[in-house]
């Protein structure tokens, strides 16, 4: 029920995009259609009873013909099924009850048809009687074919809107927040989702404070309600009051003098106090992110995640589409080198042409398993990558890869579709850099195998984590578990490191943890050079790397080995970063901390 | 009420649909003190009426007798939701 009650209402979540919004709300309610949740003005009660009246006209159409198909099918006692739903689709105290929803509390015709069919869910979920209990889904069925007639498609609704707002929703996948209208859309927060998820990842590629995993409550919000997110502390403000929106102001202004000091460091080179230069790469996943990485003075593309060029739309981008996208991040980035990662799909990432049986999608058929298994996909974009080395300086990079026949056989369709190439004249760039991530932990065990059969290796502590500690990192329930200093994991990072420099081989590290300074020193200490991180992080990591020398970060990496709890280690990171940064930037520093803590990422720290 | 699945969907739908033939009679299934109107299917469905559970059944108007006799050949034909 949406609350009527008009005061102010703080909540809590998992700060995933920094920053804060002050803006009307919209929501998108409803776990599986988007259900706006607007009020109607008296005038037009008609109007929106006859868009019910018309869709269950439709939905009863369509009934009809799926009982006259099933009929000639099956025969007529599967059929009855539908009829049945027709009856209730009929109903007159199902039409009394949503007239009563529009007529007496003007609710509009998409939430009304909403609320009165799940309360008839919930009444029959909640019967003592299992065959009973089960009717619920019928009726699940009917609302959400009410719902698809009624409802606009989602990003229709959410290109209608021409007023800044911030979006609520339950939750929002990967392709419904990429897009997201940026000149109106400022924020969003959802109840579900965890730190470390694409939507997450995302969120911060399009630099908008993100809140996720507040738990229920968009039945207390109302379209149009003002309301705070703020990226940087985790929380909601719904209806905030005068005062609560004077002191959320007044922080803005001081984000943004921060940002004026961040943005000073932009052209200068990222190495440390003692000369030793640090390569700071950024991670985009458009092409259009790489004009931020440009303008943060990043020292190329160390990762451009390509599965996002599938995401908005139905085809498969064709090898056209790709080659234009690639060579448009040459063109901006101009001679430095752009890490092309090949497409990374399944686990949170769905692909639509392929849908995942698996109970444990991380551990299934997800990327370069499902490109070995989609050759034309592969060779496409393959075809595409190759045809923009001609234009550029760009490298190549398998993920997820797990044994040595996996690389040796990615690299052998490379291979052939260079082959192609060339028999057809189109140039490409014959001695093109092929890499790998390492985020497997078998990769990670056997780096010396591998490593020798690439040009760099670049670490993915995401996956590498989430695998190496068992550890889910969208599920809140077991987030605190993930921890980027975890002594295994640190152990396999020295050993990825290690094996590099054995090798001559560039190691880089582009997951999530190069892009928290508080790992900075930490990761300098190990013996890592270069980072990929995303371009709102370019300038921060660059500071701590301006502000140390490589003997004090030795002394961090060697100091951390003596603790096992990552919640230790942590507040050590953070004492470390105080002690190094020059005084004006203190107050940075507390926000980082604040923001790590936030990010659930230390959440243990927390709680401990 | 002797069907074992209770009250489903088919059952519910087909009561409506005869007590609609009578236009002027009213027909409430009660049910420990919860009344449904007989021609809504989705009101009778809340009842939550389960095998051996006692229904009460208030009939008003003409031809009620006739209508309580179609209504009992229809409880009793038992509508399993297999059939």
């Amino acid at each position: 029920m949406p609350a009527d009650n008009p005061s102010m209402q703080n909540l809590t979540g998992i700060a995933v995009s920094a920053g804060v919004a002050i803006c009307e709300s919209m929501v998108l309610s409803g776990e599986e259609i988007w259900v706006p949740n607007m009020r109607i003005k008296e005038e037009d009660i008609e109007l929106e009873w006859d868009r019910v009246a018309v869709a269950i006209a439709q939905v009863d159409e369509s009934l009809r013909q799926n009982s006259e198909t099933i009929n000639a099918q099956l025969g007529k006692e599967y059929a009855a099924i539908f009829d049945a739903h027709r009856m209730m689709l009929a109903d007159i105290q199902l039409h009394e009850k949503i007239q009563r929803e529009i007529f007496g509390r003007l609710h509009c015709a998409e939430y009304a048809v909403n609320s009165v069919l799940l309360s008839y869910e919930n009444i029959f979920a909640k019967l003592n009687n299992s065959h009973l209990a089960e009717r619920s889904n019928d009726i699940k069925d009917l609302r959400l074919r009410l719902l698809r007639e009624l409802v606009k498609p989602d990003r229709q609704q959410l290109e209608a809107v021409k007023r800044d707002i911030v979006v609520f929703a339950h939750n929002l996948t990967p392709s419904e927040t990429a897009s997201l209208n940026l000149a109106y859309v400022k924020g969003f927060a959802t109840e579900v989702g965890g730190p470390g998820s694409h939507t997450a990842i995302l969120a911060e590629a399009l630099q908008i404070p993100a809140v996720v995993g507040i738990g229920p409550f968009l039945d207390h919000v109302n379209r149009g309600d003002m309301a705070v997110i703020d990226g940087d502390w985790g929380k909601v403000v719904l209806r905030p009051d005068e005062e609560t929106c004077a002191s959320f102001q007044t922080g803005i202004a001081e984000q943004k003098g921060i940002a004026a000091k961040r943005e000073e460091v932009h052209q200068l080179v990222g190495q440390t106090l003692d000369d030793t230069r640090i390569e700071i790469h950024g991670n985009i996943e458009f092409p259009h992110e790489s004009k931020f990485c440009k303008n943060a003075g990043a020292d190329g593309i160390g990762l451009y995640r390509t599965e996002f060029l599938y995401l908005p739309s139905e085809q498969d981008p064709d090898e056209e589409t790709q080659f234009r996208a690639y060579t448009s991040v040459l063109r901006e980035m101009g001679d430095v080198p752009v890490t092309i990662r090949t497409f990374d799909f399944g686990a949170d990432k769905e692909y639509a042409g392929y849908e995942s049986e698996s109970e444990n999608p991380a551990l299934g058929l997800r990327s370069i398993r499902l490109a070995l298994r989609n050759l034309p996909l592969f060779r496409t974009q393959l075809r595409a990558i190759l045809r923009a080395s001609a234009h550029g300086n760009i490298q190549v990079m398998f993920p997820l890869i797990s044994s040595l026949s996996e690389l040796r056989k990615a690299k052998l369709i490379l291979g052939n579709v260079k082959e192609d190439l060339h028999d057809e004249g189109i140039p490409y760039n014959g001695a093109i850099r092929v890499g790998m991530m390492v985020e497997v932990p078998a990769a990670a065990v056997l780096i010396d195998q591998f490593i020798r059969e690439v040009d760099f290796v670049s670490i993915g502590t995401n996956d590498l984590i989430q695998y190496t500690l068992a550890c889910d990192r969208t599920n809140k329930d077991v987030a605190e578990l993930f921890s980027p200093v975890n002594p295994a994991i640190l152990h396999l990072l020295k050993n990825i490191i290690r094996a590099g420099n054995d090798y001559g081989i560039d190691v880089s590290l582009c997951g999530q943890m190069s892009s928290d300074p508080i790992y900075t020193m930490l990761l300098l200490g190990m013996g890592l050079r270069k980072m990929s991180v995303p371009p709102v992080a370019i300038p921060e990591v660059k500071q701590v790397c301006r502000q140390v020398t490589i003997e004090q970060c030795e002394l961090v990496a060697k100091h951390v080995q003596k603790w096992d709890r990552p919640e230790d280690i942590n507040v050590y990171l953070c004492e470390q970063l105080r002690r190094v940064v020059s005084g004006d930037l203190n107050n940075w520093v507390s926000e980082i901390e604040a923001r790590s803590r936030h990010s659930g990422w230390n959440s243990a720290a927390e709680a401990g | 009420m002797p069907n074992e699945e209770g009250m489903h969907i088919r059952l519910a739908t087909a009561l409506s649909k005869i007590v609609f033939q009578y236009e002027e009679v009213s027909v409430t299934f009660i049910k420990s003190h919860q009344r449904a109107d007989a021609k809504s299917p989705l009101a009778l469905l809340t009842l939550g009426v389960g095998l051996d559970d006692e229904v009460v059944l208030e009939v008003e108007g003409p031809n009620a007798t006739t209508l309580l006799a179609e209504l009992e050949a229809c409880f009793l034909k038992g509508f399993s939701s297999e059939e």
